[in-house]
C-alpha cells in the first residue's frame, strides 16, 4: 500500500477514554496527515501516552473511533491477521527502549522480522543488518547485549527494531530523554533524515524544547481532555490566549530556545 | 512474505512479480515490493538469464519498502554474477530516493556481515576447552581470595557478620532438615531391602549392620546430603548474588568500602560449614533408623541386636570420616555458589545460566573431592 499524501493516515473521531469514573479524553478529534514529524505536548497526566497506546491497540477505548489509513482499528485479538497487519504498519519506540535483554542487538532487530515473515534465517539477518546500518549504529555493537552498550546506542537499536517491519507511522515516547546533548542532537538529525528518506510519519511525545523546535512540523497540544491546538511550532509558541501553552514556550527556559530558533531559517514548515 | 497470510488477504495483495520481456530485453518488476508480498524465491527465475545486455523496469512497482530494496540489491547482484550488463534501472522518483539511500548503506552491511564467521566444530571444541580451563583458573583464584578473607576474618577491628551466618544456617540447615532426613531414611530402607536377599543367601543376616554402617555413614549419607544442599542452597546463593550483581548492588557495596567477600561470601561459607555437618549427622541417624526398622522384618535382626552390633562392630571412624568430608563439601558449595554468582553478566539470562552451573560445578567437585578422600583415608588406614 502506497501512502497517499492527501489522505489522512490517522483519524480519531469523538474519542473518549474513561479510567474509573474519570474521563481522560472526551470528544477528542484528531486528523494526522502523513509525511511529517508531529509532537504531542501537554501537562503530565493529560493522556499523551494513553492516546498513543490507544492507537497502537495497547489499550481499549471507551467510545469513539480510530482509523489507520482508512481502516478502523477495533480488534484487540493479536492473532487476528488484520490486527497484525495494522500493527506492522505502526512502530513504537518505548521510553526505556524496551529491548530484549537476553537477545543480542542483532537478534533484537531480527526478532520482529522472524515473527512476521517466512524469509530464511540468512535473509532476515541481512535485513536486520540493513536496519541497523540505516540508524548509523557502529557494527562493533551488533553482537553485543543491550546492557553492554551506551544509552545513545540503545536508542538507535530500539529505533532499528521499530523500523524492522517498515512501519508507515512511528511513535516515539521521549526519544531524547536521558541522552547527553550531543547524542540527543545526533538523534534529532537521524529522526529528520529517516523521516525524509523513508517517507515516515513520526509522532512523538517529548519535553525537549530543542528537539521540538529542531524537528517538528506540527504541534498537538492536549488539554481539557481534547486537542486544544494543532498548528506549526511557531504559531503554537505565539498564542497568549492559551496561558499554559504560552508559558511552555515562553518560560525561562523556553524563551532562550524560542529566540534562537526564531532567527533560524525554518524551511521545514 | 507475510507468515500467516490468509487466502482472503492474499487476494487483497498484489504480490511482487518479475517478468522478463525477451524482445526489449527488459526485466519488468511489478506488484508490491514489501516484506508482506515478496516471496523469498522470487529471484530464482533470474538464473536462466545470462550474458545479456538488459534493462530493469521497476516503474510498475506499487509500493517499495526497505525489504524490497534489499531484494532489488540482490537482484542486481545475481544479474552481475550471471555476467549480464545492466544498462539502466528505472524506478519511480519516490522509490529511487529510498533505493539510493540503501545502496550506499548495503555495502557496509555486507562487509560487517562477513565479520562474524561460523566456527568449525574443532575450533568450537577447543574454545570450550579453553573456556573450562579459564573458569578453573578463576575458581582457583577465587579460592585464594576466600582463604585470604578467612585469614583476616578474626583480626581485630574487622567485623564479623553474625546476621548473615545465622541466616545461612537457618536457610540451609534448619530448612533442609526434613528433606535430608526423609531422603536418607528412604535410602537406608532401600539399601536394606535390595541387599536382604544376598545376605539371606549366605546366611549372613547380621552383617547387614556392618554393611549399612560403613556404606551409609562413610559414603552415601554425606554425599547425598551435600548434593541436596548444593541443589537447594548453592543455587539460591548463586541466584542471590547474581541478582545483586545485575542490579549493581555489589558495585554499590564496593563504593561504600565494604568488601563483598567479607560481607556476602564469608557468612555464606561459614554458615554452610556449620550447618552441613550437623545436617549430615541427622541424616546419618535417619538412615540408620531406616535400615534398623526394615532389617527386623526382612532379615530377623531385631532392634537391640542391630544397635549392639552397630556399637561393637562398626568403628566410630566411619562416622567421623563422613563428618570431616561434609566440612569440605560445605566449603565447596558455598564457594562455588558465590563464585558463579559473581560471574553473572549484566543480563537476566545470565542469572539462570550461572545458577544452573553452580549446581553442576559443585556436584562435580563434591564427587571428585569424595574420591580423593577415599584414597587419602585408605592410605591413612582410617
Amino acid at each position: 500500500m502506497r501512502v497517499s499524501h492527501e489522505k489522512p493516515i490517522i483519524e480519531i473521531k469523538k474519542l473518549g477514554t474513561k479510567f474509573g469514573d474519570e474521563w481522560i479524553h472526551k470528544d477528542l478529534d484528531l486528523t494526522i496527515y502523513p509525511n511529517r514529524i508531529i509532537t504531542i505536548i501537554g501537562a503530565s497526566g493529560c493522556g499523551k501516552t494513553t492516546l498513543i497506546r490507544e492507537v497502537l491497540m495497547l489499550q481499549p477505548i471507551s467510545e469513539g473511533e480510530i482509523y489507520l489509513m482508512g481502516e478502523k482499528i477495533s480488534s484487540y485479538d493479536l492473532e487476528d491477521p488484520y490486527t497484525k497487519r495494522a500493527l506492522s504498519q505502526m512502530g513504537m519506540m518505548f521510553q526505556q527502549g524496551a529491548l530484549y535483554n537476553s537477545y543480542t542487538v542483532l537478534e533484537n532487530v531480527m526478532f520482529p522480522i522472524l515473527e512476521y515473515t517466512d524469509f530464511s534465517y540468512n535473509t532476515v539477518k541481512e535485513l536486520a543488518y540493513q536496519k541497523l546500518v540505516i540508524t548509523g549504529l557502529d557494527s562493533v555493537a551488533y553482537n553485543k547485549y543491550p546492557k553492554e552498550i551506551s544509552p545513545g546506542m540503545q536508542k538507535r537499536v530500539a529505533l532499528a527494531r521499530t523500523l524492522a517491519l517498515d512501519p508507515k507511522v512511528l511513535f516515539l515516547d521521549e526519544p531524547t530523554a536521558g541522552l547527553d546533548p550531543n547524542s540527543a542532537a545526533l538523534f534529532d538529525e537521524l529522526m529528520i533524515n529517516l523521516q525524509q528518506q523513508l517517507g515516515l510519519t513520526i509522532i512523538m511525545i517529548t519535553h525537549d524544547l530543542d528537539s521540538i523546535w529542531h524537528t517538528s512540523h506540527e504541534i498537538i497540544y492536549l488539554s481539557n481532555k481534547k486537542v486544544t491546538l494543532h498548528d506549526s511550532v511557531m504559531n503554537a509558541a505565539n498564542r497568549p490566549d492559551i496561558p499554559d501553552l504560552y508559558e511552555y514556550f515562553n518560560g525561562t527556559r523556553g524563551k532562550i530556545t524560542k529566540a534562537y530558533y526564531s532567527q533560524q531559517e525554518r524551511p521545514r514548515e | 512474505m507475510y507468515k500467516k497470510i490468509t487466502e482472503k488477504r492474499k487476494s487483497d495483495l498484489s504480490l511482487a512479480e518479475i517478468r522478463f520481456d525477451l524482445q526489449s530485453k527488459t526485466i519488468i518488476l511489478s506488484g508490491e515490493w514489501s516484506w508482506v508480498a515478496i516471496d523469498e524465491n522470487i529471484l530464482a527465475t533470474l538464473d536462466s538469464i545470462t550474458n545479456q545486455n538488459l534493462m530493469v523496469n521497476g516503474q510498475e512497482i506499487t509500493s517499495l519498502d526497505t525489504a524490497g530494496v534489499y531484494f532489488l540489491n540482490r537482484l542486481i547482484d545475481i544479474l552481475a554474477k550471471n555476467k549480464n550488463q545492466l544498462k539502466q534501472m528505472l524506478l519511480l522518483p519516490e522509490d529511487q530516493k529510498l533505493f539510493d539511500l540503501n545502496k550506499q548503506l548495503n555495502q557496509s552491511a555486507v562487509k560487517s556481515a562477513e565479520d562474524d564467521e561460523e566456527l568449525s566444530w574443532v575450533e568450537k571444541t577447543f574454545d570450550d576447552l579453553a573456556h573450562v580451563w579459564h573458569t578453573a583458573l578463576q575458581l582457583v583464584s577465587f579460592f585464594g581470595q576466600l582463604c585470604y578473607t578467612f585469614a583476616t576474618l578474626f583480626k581485630k577491628g574487622y567485623t564479623l557478620y553474625m546476621q548473615g551466618i545465622l541466616d545461612t544456617i537457618s536457610r540451609a540447615g534448619i530448612g533442609g532438615v526434613l528433606i535430608c532426613a526423609m531422603l536418607c531414611f528412604l535410602l537406608g530402607v532401600n539399601l536394606t531391602y535390595q541387599m536382604a536377599p544376598q545376605f539371606v543367601m549366605y546366611g549372613a543376616n547380621v552383617y547387614v549392620v556392618n554393611f549399612l554402617g560403613i556404606a551409609m555413614l562413610r559414603e552415601v549419607t554425606p554425599l547425598i546430603t551435600a548434593i541436596i544442599v548444593a541443589g537447594r542452597t548453592g543455587s539460591a546463593i548463586a541466584a542471590q548474588i547474581g541478582t545483586m550483581k545485575v542490579q549493581e548492588e555489589i558495585d554499590a557495596l564496593q563504593t561504600m568500602g565494604i568488601s563483598p567477600m567479607r560481607r556476602l561470601v564469608a557468612p555464606q561459607v561459614i554458615g554452610l560449614v556449620i550447618a552441613l555437618p550437623i545436617l549430615t549427622m541427622l541424616s546419618d541417624a535417619a538412615s540408620m533408623l531406616g535400615g534398623m526398622i526394615f532389617a527386623n522384618p526382612l532379615l530377623g535382626v531385631d532392634y537391640s541386636l542391630f544397635i549392639m552390633r552397630l556399637q561393637s562392630y562398626v568403628s566410630i571412624n566411619n562416622f567421623w570420616v563422613g563428618i570431616v568430608k561434609s566440612f569440605f563439601f560445605a566449603w565447596i558449595i558455598g564457594m562455588v555458589g558465590c563464585f558463579c554468582g559473581f560471574r553473572v553478566k549484566s543480563n537476566a539470562d545470565s542469572v539462570g545460566i550461572q545458577t544452573t552451573r553452580s549446581v553442576v560445578i559443585s556436584i562435580c567437585l563434591i564427587i571428585v573431592v569424595d574420591a580423593l578422600f577415599a584414597i587419602l583415608f585408605k592410605a591413612m588406614g582410617v
